[in-house]
């Protein structure tokens, strides 16, 4: 089962997509701040990292970079309410796969998931061959 | 023959003293070389040594004989009077104008009358020339007459006072008791052979102390009359010298001209004035500024003169306030006018303008010591015209920046504005499109807390358009009123305190007594609003122990602003600077909310010649400060709502 982490200092949006994405057979884990995401990513080694970007104390670019050094397969998709080209920049620079910007669409959201899963699926029958 | 003998030593003191050159240490010691030369020669005058007789020549009864130092007096003679003729033929080289008239008329006169006196002396020696060049010597009174009257050589009506009076005090205080003494030295016999004889020493000494205190007799009168014949003069000149050392006040350059041409026109009392000033937008031309006339009548002067003209490159060669007469010919098509005087000024290298002024209405001239006053007044004026227009620029600039800060401000808050609105459409989109695809159509809790979220979200979106909107309504209107800013502050409180109070936000203030009105647009209204807005969505936005915000107000120690102080314990703004697209945003947003409030405060403090900064600290909260001016000159212009 893909495990998905939900980053964002909304408990109510944290509520909401995990709700979408468990309902999709996704094992969802959640957080609300920037600590408790990177103690999840260590202990739980997400697939998939759902972050939003603008966070008081650790931001979800920081929580990226940690990320990636644990483990510098996992897919990231970078949420955010500011459509700055070098905030995307530097996203990118940090290794996210996917960048979108609020409001953004279940349907559009759903779709780069399952690129992502798709990638992961790929990488990994590429390993065990 | 006495008064023959101080010829050389004054004619070359007045020489040193008309050329400027009384100053030279070489120069003068050769004036005193003369005076003790002269003076040795008039003693020597009573013996042999220098005249050894008199006797009948050509067709004079008596002539006298040169005595054997007779040659010396005239070597000593010739010396002073070529080299004080070759000082003044040096000077009239250099010289122009009036100036160099004057000195030429000095020179020929010199000349003329040096000629004729020397025919006096060949009979010294029994060469049988008659003294015909006596003659010639009226001629160098009649010379110096007219440079005088025609080209203020000097001021005649003084001229004739100084000599009244010194021919009075000295006629009076030792003329008068010489001839008493020689008139009477059969009585002083008498008496000195009496036993009253001491009343001859007591008599000397008297006369010695009078002769000791002509001289500041004499000085004295010599002032009361002057400041009686130059009572007027002295009058302008003054205010002159005082309107010079105010116009640097003045901050205004189309009021600074037109105080200059008039307070000058009234206080000289002349015919006519104006100005003419370089144009600053084209460098291409001086332009006349605020001609004025006193009898109504001003001259056919034009209203331009092309910078590059001769005239402004000889005013900008000559540097000096220059009489109209010494105007080179070529300019009186440009400037034709009599008695006048044209005053340029400067800024380094730079002409400014220059003042024209007509003749005085009293047709008194103007003096060397006018133009001593009009140097200083020039420069003055100078400084004043730079003075204006660098504060023009510095205002232009400062509206320029203040109007650059103002959209940047504005620029910031449409960016807060667009990640706030995203943030809220985002929290009612997510909930929105479950309920579209359905999730929450078996579960009604869920359904109910989706619309609620909503519903608050909406709020949320209105409330921060209002603040928007009311600086948008508020900024309109550019009238300054006093505010009471405690009162102001109070109220903000007491505006948030409901939602203070549900949200565990304990407020403090510290407002100094007595704190002053102070002069603010309608949009000052807010300022407070926005700042307690950000404190409160900080606040809020994360779940926090302590939920603080602090109040300062306090008059500055030169009572001139007011030092707001406004503190809250929400995160701190250290680190939120990564992902903003401008690095030297004046505030960086603490949270999903309150940035737009935040650049609203900003923008509210610019409209009221401040700044908004803050302190941050690592976890330490966050502080805004507002030094806020309490009479507030300049108002910006407000934003179009």
């Amino acid at each position: 089962m893909i495990k998905i982490l939900i980053l964002d200092d909304e408990e109510g949006i944290c509520e909401q997509l995990g709700g979408f994405f468990k309902y999709r057979g996704y094992k969802v884990l959640s957080a609300t701040n920037g600590k408790d995401a990177i103690a999840i990513i260590k202990k739980e080694n997400p697939e998939i990292l759902l972050l939003d970007i603008k966070m008081a104390g650790i931001d979800g670019l920081e929580v990226l970079k940690k990320a990636k050094k644990e483990n510098a397969d996992v897919k990231a998709v970078m949420i955010t309410a500011l459509d700055g080209e070098e905030t995307k920049s530097q996203a990118k620079e940090l290794g996210a796969d996917e960048y979108i910007t609020k409001p953004f669409s279940y349907d559009v959201l759903e779709k780069l998931i399952i690129r992502l899963v798709n990638e992961i699926l790929k990488q990994e029958g590429t390993l065990n061959k | 023959m006495v008064g023959a003998v101080f010829i050389p030593a004054s004619y070359y003191h007045f020489i040193l003293t008309f050329i400027d050159k009384n100053r030279d240490k070489k120069k003068i010691s050769l004036v005193y070389l003369a005076y003790i030369a002269a003076v040795i020669f008039a003693i020597l005058n009573f013996t042999p040594l220098m005249i050894l007789d008199v006797r009948p020549r050509l067709i004079f009864p008596f002539w006298p004989t040169a005595g054997p130092i007779y040659k010396y007096f005239l070597l000593y003679f010739a010396i002073y009077a070529i080299y004080g003729c070759y000082l003044l033929l040096r000077e009239v080289k250099y010289a122009n104008g009036v100036r160099r008239n004057q000195l030429f008329y000095i020179f020929v006169g010199s000349l003329i009358g040096y000629f004729g006196g020397a025919t006096n002396f060949p009979l010294w020696y029994d060469i049988k020339i008659y003294p015909f060049g006596n003659i010639l010597s009226s001629i160098y009174v009649g010379l110096i007459g007219y440079a005088i009257i025609h080209y203020r050589l000097m001021d005649i009506t003084i001229l004739a006072a100084r000599t009244l009076i010194f021919i009075i005090v000295y006629g009076i205080l030792l003329v008068v008791p010489l001839f008493t003494f020689f008139s009477s030295r059969a009585i002083l016999l008498q008496i000195l052979s009496s036993p009253n004889w001491w009343i001859l020493p007591i008599s000397v000494a008297f006369y010695a102390t009078l002769a000791s205190i002509a001289p500041f007799i004499f000085m004295y009168l010599r002032r009361r009359a002057e400041n009686v014949l130059l009572k007027d003069q002295r009058h302008y000149q003054r205010a002159l010298i005082q309107m010079s050392t105010t116009v640097t006040l003045i901050k205004e350059l189309e009021r600074l001209l037109k105080l200059i041409v008039i307070r000058v026109t009234r206080a000289v009392r002349v015919n006519f004035a104006c100005i003419y000033l370089a144009d600053q937008k084209n460098n291409a031309r001086l332009v006349q500024k605020f001609p004025y006339t006193t009898f109504g009548f001003f001259p056919n002067f034009p209203k331009e003169i092309p910078y590059a003209s001769s005239l402004v490159s000889y005013l900008k060669q000559h540097r000096q306030p220059i009489f109209s007469e010494e105007l080179p010919i070529e300019f009186k098509k440009v400037l034709d006018f009599k008695s006048g005087i044209v005053i340029p000024t400067f800024v380094r290298q730079d002409i400014l303008g220059f003042l024209v002024l007509g003749p005085k209405s009293s047709g008194v001239i103007y003096t060397e010591e006018d133009m001593s006053v009009f140097r200083i007044l020039a420069n003055q004026i100078g400084l004043a015209i730079e003075n204006t227009q660098y504060l023009k620029e510095l205002d232009e600039l400062h509206k320029k920046i203040t109007e650059t800060e103002k959209l940047k401000g504005i620029a910031q808050m449409m960016y807060s504005l667009n990640h706030e609105l995203r943030n809220i459409f985002n929290k009612m989109s997510v909930p929105a499109q479950m309920i579209e695809m359905g999730e929450f159509d078996n579960n009604k809790e869920a359904f109910s807390d989706a619309l609620k979220t909503i519903s608050n979200n909406i709020e949320l979106g209105t409330e921060i358009l209002t603040y928007v909107q009311s600086y948008s309504a508020k900024s309109k209107s550019n009238e300054v009123k006093p505010k009471r800013i405690d009162e102001i502050m109070r109220s903000t409180t007491a505006h948030f305190e409901k939602r203070f109070k549900a949200n565990n936000i304990v407020v403090t203030e510290r407002i100094e007594p007595n704190i002053p009105p102070v002069q603010a647009r309608d949009t000052f209204d807010d300022l407070f609003k926005n700042i307690l807005a950000n404190c409160f969505f900080a606040l809020t936005d994360q779940p926090r122990e302590h939920k603080l915000i602090d109040i300062q107000l306090a008059l500055s120690d030169d009572k001139s602003t007011i030092n707001i102080k406004v503190s809250d314990t929400g995160p701190d703004m250290t680190k939120i600077t990564s992902y903003t697209h401008e690095t030297d945003s004046p505030f960086k947003e603490r949270g999903k909310l309150g940035g737009v409030n935040l650049f609203l405060a900003y923008i509210i403090a610019n409209d009221h010649n401040s700044k908004l900064t803050f302190e941050s600290y690592e976890k330490g909260g966050t502080s805004f400060l507002l030094d806020l001016p309490i009479h507030q000159p300049a108002i910006a212009e407000g934003v179009p709502g």
